[in-house]
C-alpha cells in the first residue's frame, strides 16, 4: 500500500528511465500498452488520470471512443461517445467495432497515407458495469468479458479501463451454468491488462507518508476509516497543490503503475501527476512521487508553505510567527534590565541592587547593605 | 417558523460551482439521523428560485414533509397547487394492488369511513390531521398533484414500469431547456423491499439524471449496510453497490452521521462534504470539501464548524 | 413549586378539553372537535395525540412526547433469548384492552394474550416509586401523583382500589402487576388474534396483511384506536423459514409503516425481534431499523442479577428493585413528528422526556421484578435515597461492598453517578 521509501542514493539511471516510460505510457507513444486498467475508489477517481490520457492522446490526434456507463458529462475532446447503459454486450461490441473501423475509413477519406496506422484509444468509465453485463448475460448470449475485451482489442486499439475497487460484486443467482471455479473478474482483468494502475488521493498519500516518518500508524481512509456511516474521508480525490484556488479543480494525483513488458521484465514505479507543471521552463506534469517534496522532505529545494513535511505549518494559524525586519531591528534595540547590573557598579555581581524609599523602616545601625 | 441553513451556507464555494446540468448529489444518512433539513434546505432554494421539483420518496408520505416543512416555513402545499413541486409517493401503496376500483375508492358521502382497507383513500392535497380523521374525500383529479407509485404485492419486473412515472414528470416538465430538480428519498427500498437489482435502480438513477438538472439521492449508509465482506449477504452487497456506485458518479457527497464521540446536548451530529468523482472531469464543478457540526432544535437547523461551539 | 404547576396542567389535560394541554406544551395546535378518544391525549410536545404503551418509564423515553403517537410503529429489539420485551408488549396489550381499544396480536396465539399482566394496587406502586431519591424518579413520580389527583377528581375513590378493570378511569398509563392475570372487563373487546403463516407458504406475510388490513378498515369507520403487536417477529417457532427473506420481511414491515401513516388517527404498532438470530449487524435489522419509528434495544446483562444475588444476603429484598437486568439502548427515537431529527431536546425543562440515550449518550437500563418492569436512567443502587436512607443507612460504611464485588465496572459506574450529580 504504501509506497517504497525513497531512497537518497537510489540510480539516477532509474529514475530517469522509470520516469521516461512512465510518460511514454501516458503519452501512448512508441509502442502503448494495449490494455490498461486503473484500478480506482472513491477516495481518489481515475477522472484526472483519464483525462490526461485523453489530453494527450488528442495532441497525437488519435480517435478516442469513451463509452458511457455512468459518465453524462463525458469528457468534451473525446471523438465519440457510446452510451453503454442497458446495451447488451453483442450490441456494445458491434457499437465499438464500427467506431473504430469508421475511424479508418474517415482517415483514408480524409487522405491519410495508411488508414490503418490510425490509433484507436477506447476509454471504459466502468469495469464494474461491464463485468456485472457480462456475468449476467454471459450465459445466454455465450460471450464472456475476455471474449469480448480480446474482441475489441487489435493492434490498432488501446484500452484504457476503469475499475472501482470498492464497490461490491453482487453474486449472480447460482445457475446450473455459472462455474465456481472461474477467478474473479478482476483477478482477470488484472491478468489480462498489460499495465496495472492503482490510484491514490495525495493527500491521503502525504498524510500516511507524514505519520510514517514521525513512526506512527499511518492513518486510513474512506470506507477503512471505521467510521459509522462515513463513506469517504476529507481529503478524497483532492490534489495536493498550493497554486490552485478554490474556483479550480484539482488535477493531480497520485498512483502506482505496473507495465508488464514483452520481455517479461516488469518495471513498477509510484508516480505523482501534479496539478500544474512544476516550473515555467517543462511542461511535464508527471513527476516520480519520490521527487514530490511534501514525499520526499530531503529534497533541498523546497518551495515553503505546507508542502515541506517538517516546515512549521503556519498557514492555520490566526496570528504571524514571522519578524518583519523593523521588528527585527527593534528587538536587537531593546535593553533589558538585567543587562544593566552587569554594568559599572553591578560588576561585583551578586549584588542586590536596591534604593531604600521613604516607607521603608531603615535602621542605619543595624542595617547594612 | 423555524430556521434554516441554505444550501449557500452547507455547501459553501460547492454551491456556486457545481455544475447546474446533471448534478448528482448524493446525501448519506444512518440510523438516528435524519436528513429531512438537508432536504427542505434544497427544496425550499429550488422553490423559491421558481424552479420546478419532483419529489419522490418511498418511505415517506406527502403529510410527513407538508408537516415537517411547515415547521420550516416552507409552503408545500402551495408550490403543489402551483405545479411547481410534484410529489410523486412511492410509499403509500408501493406494495398494494395498483388498480383501485372506484367503487371502493370514492366512500360514501361525508361518512368518515375507509372503506376497502387494502385501498388507501386518495389523501387530496391537505389531508386535515384533526382527531375525527375524515380525509378528503375527493376523488384524485387528473390533476392531482400527488402521483402514487405501486408496484403491487409481489413486484414483477414488469411491475418496474411502474417508476416510468418518475421519469415521465421529469420530462413533461422541461420548459424552454430548463429542465426540473428531482429529489428522491428511500431507494434502498426497491433493493431491499421489492427485490429489484441493484444495477437496475442504479440505471433509473442514470435515467432520471439525463431528464432533470440536480439529481439528490438519499440513502442510508450505516457501516452495516455499505461496509462488506465475504460474508455479507446479497442484501447488503446490493445496498453497498449502489451507494457506491452512486459516490462515484456524484458530484459531491453530503454524509450525515452522530458524533463519533457519542451524544451532546447541543449537537445533533456531523455533516461531511467531499468530492465525488463525478465532479472531476472538466465538465464537472468544484466541491469544497468540508466537515461541519449541525443541530436541530425547536428554533431550526444550525450548522457550525467543529470547535466553534453550539453557541 | 414546579411540582403543583405540572399537577395542574395535568389535570386540564385530563378533561375534555385538551387545548389547554397543546398550549402548555407550546404546540400551536388547533383545538380538535371532539374529545379524544379513552386512553388518548395529546402530546406534551407537539400536541399530536398519543397514546400509553402501558409503561409509563418507555412513555417518558418516546422524545417527550410522553405517549407514543398515533401512527407510529415501535421496534423493540432483544439481544438475547430471554423475554423481557415480551414484557413491554404485554403492557402495550394490557393498556389497550383497559383503555377499550382494539388490540390485535400477530403471530401468538390466545395462550400469549392470557398471560396479560392484571391492573396493579396503585398504592403499592405509587410508595414504590415514591422512595427514589433521583431527580429523573422524582418526576415520574410527580406524573404519577398528578394522574393520581385527576383520578381523585374524576372518579370516587371508593373505586381507586379495586383490582378489576372495570372502574370507568380515564387514566392515561395505568400500572400493572405481572402476578396478576388480566380480567377482560366488559366494555372492553377481547384481543384479536392473526394467527402466524403456515409453514408452507410461499408469501407468509399476505394472509396477515390482508385480515390486519380488513380490520383497521372496520376499526377506522368506527374510530376506535387499535393497537398492534408482532410478539417475536421471525421467531423460528411460529414463522416459516421464509419469511426472513428481505422481499418478505422488509416488504411487510414497509406495508405496516404505510398503514400507520394511512391509519395515523388511531393505529399504534410495537414489534419483538429477536436479536440472536438475526443481529444488528445484519443489513435485514438495519433495514428493519430504518423502517420503524422508533427503536428500543433491550439488552439483558446477567452478572447484573448474578451481582444482586451475591449480596442479597446483606441488603434487604425490597432493592430488587433498584438492579437493572440489563441496558435500554434507544437507536432511534421516534421523531418530533415536526421534521426536526430524532432527539427530542426538552428545552422546556422538562427534563425527564428529554435527551435520549443514544450510542454512547445517557444509560439507560431496565428492570422487571416480579410485578412491574420499567427503564430508567443506569446507575448502580445508591445509598442517597430519602426513604430508601433508613434501610441503607447500616450499610453505608460499607458502601462500596457493591464497588468491590462489581469490580471494575461497578466502579465506573459509581464514578458516572458522581458525574450525574
Amino acid at each position: 500500500m504504501a509506497p517504497p521509501q525513497a531512497n537518497a542514493k537510489t540510480v539516477q539511471y532509474r529514475r530517469t528511465h522509470n520516469l521516461l516510460l512512465g510518460t511514454r505510457l501516458l503519452s501512448q507513444r512508441g509502442t502503448p500498452s494495449p490494455f490498461t486498467l486503473i484500478l480506482d475508489s472513491l477516495e481518489q477517481s481515475s477522472a484526472p488520470l483519464v483525462e490526461e490520457y485523453i489530453s494527450r492522446a488528442k495532441l497525437l490526434r488519435l480517435n478516442i471512443i469513451f463509452i458511457s456507463f455512468t459518465t453524462l458529462r463525458p469528457p468534451k475532446d473525446v471523438n465519440k461517445v457510446i452510451k453503454a447503459r442497458g446495451k447488451s454486450l453483442d450490441t456494445l461490441q458491434r457499437e465499438l467495432i464500427a467506431a473504430t473501423t469508421t475511424s479508418a475509413t474517415t482517415a483514408a477519406a480524409a487522405g491519410q497515407q495508411d488508414p490503418t496506422k490510425v490509433q484507436n484509444m477506447v476509454i471504459i468509465d466502468s469495469t464494474n458495469h461491464l463485468v456485472s453485463i457480462s456475468s449476467e448475460q454471459g450465459a445466454k448470449t455465450n460471450m464472456s468479458l475476455s471474449t469480448f475485451l480480446s474482441s475489441i482489442l487489435a493492434p490498432s486499439v488501446t484500452i484504457i479501463a476503469t475499475y472501482h475497487t470498492d464497490i461490491p460484486r453482487i453474486p449472480s443467482t447460482p445457475t446450473t451454468t455459472t462455474n465456481a471455479y472461474i477467478p474473479s473478474p478482476l483477478d482477470l482483468l488484472k491478468y489480462l491488462c498489460t499495465t496495472l494502475i492503482t490510484v491514490y488521493s495525495a493527500s491521503h498519500i502525504f498524510a500516511q507518508k507524514r505519520a510514517l516518518d514521525k513512526s506512527l500508524p499511518p492513518p486510513s481512509f474512506g470506507l477503512d476509516e471505521g467510521i459509522e456511516g462515513s463513506l469517504t474521508s476529507l481529503g478524497s480525490n483532492a490534489g495536493w497543490c498550493e497554486s490552485c484556488g478554490i474556483e479550480e479543480k484539482s488535477r493531480g494525483l497520485i498512483y502506482e503503475l505496473e507495465h508488464r513488458r514483452m520481455s517479461g521484465r516488469a518495471m513498477s514505479e509510484w508516480f505523482c501527476l501534479l496539478c500544474h507543471a512544476p516550473s515555467k521552463r517543462s511542461k511535464e506534469r508527471l513527476i516520480l512521487l519520490e521527487d514530490h517534496p511534501a514525499y520526499n522532505p530531503t529534497i533541498a529545494d523546497v518551495p515553503s508553505g505546507n508542502g515541506g513535511g517538517g516546515a512549521v505549518e503556519d498557514s492555520d494559524l490566526t496570528f504571524s510567527l514571522g519578524l518583519t525586519a523593523k521588528q527585527k531591528s527593534d528587538r536587537e534595540g531593546v535593553v533589558l534590565p538585567y543587562f544593566d547590573a552587569q554594568n559599572e557598579e553591578g560588576g561585583t555581581g551578586g549584588r542586590i541592587l536596591y534604593v531604600p524609599g521613604r516607607e521603608d523602616d531603615w535602621d542605619d545601625e543595624e542595617d547594612e547593605i | 417558523m423555524s430556521k434554516l441553513p441554505t444550501p449557500a451556507e452547507i455547501l459553501g464555494q460547492s454551491f456556486k460551482f457545481l455544475p447546474q446540468e446533471s448534478q448528482l448529489l448524493l446525501i448519506t444518512s444512518v440510523l438516528g439521523t435524519s436528513p429531512s433539513w438537508l432536504t427542505y434546505t434544497l427544496l425550499h432554494n429550488s422553490l423559491m428560485n421558481g424552479e420546478n421539483v419532483v419529489f419522490v420518496s418511498f418511505i415517506n408520505e406527502y403529510a410527513y414533509f407538508r408537516e415537517g416543512g411547515k415547521r420550516h416555513g416552507l409552503d408545500l402545499p402551495s408550490h403543489l397547487k402551483k405545479g411547481t413541486l410534484t410529489f410523486i409517493d412511492g410509499f403509500s401503496k408501493l406494495f398494494l394492488p395498483s388498480t383501485p376500483t372506484p367503487t371502493q375508492s370514492i366512500p360514501t358521502a361525508a361518512a368518515p369511513s375507509r372503506v376497502g382497507g387494502v385501498i388507501p383513500s386518495r389523501g387530496g392535497p391537505i389531508p386535515p390531521r384533526q382527531i375525527p380523521q375524515s380525509q378528503p374525500q375527493a376523488v384524485a383529479t387528473p390533476t392531482d398533484p400527488i402521483k402514487y407509485i405501486s408496484l403491487g404485492p409481489s413486484p414483477s419486473p414488469t411491475a418496474l414500469r411502474q417508476l416510468d412515472v418518475i421519469k415521465t414528470t421529469l420530462q413533461g416538465l422541461i420548459s424552454n431547456g430548463a429542465k426540473p430538480k428531482l429529489v428522491v428519498e428511500g431507494l434502498e427500498v426497491l433493493i431491499a423491499a421489492a427485490g429489484v437489482d441493484a444495477r437496475v435502480v442504479e440505471d433509473l438513477v442514470y435515467d432520471l439524471r439525463e431528464v432533470s438538472s440536480t439529481a439528490t439521492i438519499l440513502l442510508p449508509s450505516d457501516s452495516v449496510l455499505i461496509q462488506t465482506s465475504s460474508s455479507s449477504t446479497p442484501l447488503e452487497l446490493s445496498h453497498a453497490n449502489l451507494v457506491l456506485s452512486l459516490g462515484h458518479a456524484a458530484d459531491a457527497i453530503l454524509s450525515l452521521r452522530l458524533l463519533d464521540t457519542g451524544v451532546a446536548k447541543d449537537i445533533s451530529g456531523v455533516l461531511k462534504i467531499t468530492r465525488g468523482a463525478g465532479n472531476l472531469g472538466e465538465t464537472g464543478g468544484i466541491v469544497e470539501e468540508k466537515e461541519m457540526l449541525y443541530y436541530e432544535s425547536d428554533a431550526g437547523v444550525r450548522i457550525f464548524a467543529r470547535g466553534s461551539g453550539g453557541h | 413549586m414546579s411540582f403543583r404547576k405540572r399537577s395542574v396542567v395535568l389535570n386540564t389535560s385530563g378533561s375534555s378539553n385538551s387545548t389547554p394541554a397543546a398550549a402548555a406544551s407550546g404546540a400551536p395546535q388547533s383545538t380538535p372537535p371532539t374529545p379524544p378518544a379513552k386512553g388518548v391525549r395529546p402530546s406534551f410536545l407537539t400536541g399530536v395525540p398519543t397514546t400509553s404503551t402501558g409503561t409509563a418509564s418507555l412513555d417518558a423515553l418516546l422524545s417527550g412526547h410522553e405517549g407514543l403517537p398515533l401512527g407510529s410503529m415501535v421496534l423493540i429489539e432483544e439481544s438475547s433469548t430471554t423475554d423481557f420485551a415480551g414484557a413491554l408488549l404485554r403492557y402495550y396489550a394490557a393498556e389497550g384492552i383497559v383503555q377499550g381499544h382494539n388490540v390485535v396480536v400477530i403471530g401468538a396465539g390466545e395462550a400469549w394474550g392470557r398471560e396479560l399482566p392484571g391492573l396493579s394496587d396503585r398504592k403499592e406502586d405509587n410508595e414504590d416509586i415514591k422512595k427514589k431519591g433521583k431527580e429523573e424518579r422524582m418526576k415520574i413520580a410527580w406524573r404519577y401523583e398528578a394522574l393520581g389527583n385527576r383520578r381523585t377528581v374524576d372518579s370516587p375513590p371508593s373505586l381507586q382500589m379495586g383490582t378489576d378493570a372495570s372502574e370507568p378511569v380515564s387514566l392515561f398509563c395505568h400500572t400493572y402487576d405481572l402476578t396478576k392475570r388480566l380480567t377482560i372487563p366488559s366494555s372492553s373487546k377481547p384481543p384479536t388474534y392473526i394467527p402466524p403463516p403456515p409453514p408452507t407458504s410461499t408469501s407468509p406475510f399476505s394472509s396477515i396483511l390482508s385480515s390486519l388490513s380488513t380490520l383497521l378498515a372496520a376499526a377506522s369507520s368506527t374510530n376506535s384506536i387499535t393497537r398492534v403487536l408482532i410478539p417475536n417477529l421471525l421467531s423460528p417457532l411460529s414463522y416459516p423459514p421464509s419469511s426472513s427473506h428481505p422481499t418478505h420481511l422488509l416488504q411487510f414491515i414497509h406495508t405496516l409503516r404505510s398503514l400507520t401513516r394511512q391509519y395515523s388517527q388511531i393505529l399504534t404498532i410495537m414489534i419483538s425481534f429477536p436479536l440472536p438470530l438475526y443481529p444488528r449487524t445484519t443489513g435485514l435489522t438495519r433495514h428493519l431499523e430504518h423502517l420503524s419509528d422508533a427503536t428500543i434495544e433491550l439488552h439483558p446483562i446477567p452478572t447484573f442479577l448474578a451481582r444482586f444475588e451475591m449480596t442479597k444476603s446483606s441488603s434487604s429484598s425490597t432493592s430488587a428493585d433498584d438492579i437493572p437486568q440489563g441496558l435500554v439502548k434507544v437507536w432511534k427515537a421516534i421523531e418530533g413528528k415536526k421534521g426536526t431529527g430524532i432527539v427530542g431536546s426538552s428545552s422546556k425543562g422538562d427534563g425527564s422526556g428529554g435527551v435520549v440515550g443514544m450510542e454512547g449518550g445517557d444509560d439507560l437500563a431496565f428492570m422487571l421484578t416480579r410485578r412491574r418492569m420499567r427503564i430508567e436512567r443506569f446507575s448502580l443502587p445508591v445509598d442517597e435515597g430519602d426513604d430508601g436512607g433508613d434501610e441503607h443507612k447500616p450499610h453505608n460504611p460499607s458502601s462500596t461492598v457493591g464497588e468491590g464485588v462489581g469490580g471494575v465496572e461497578a466502579g465506573k459506574k459509581m464514578h458516572k453517578v458522581d458525574l450525574e450529580f
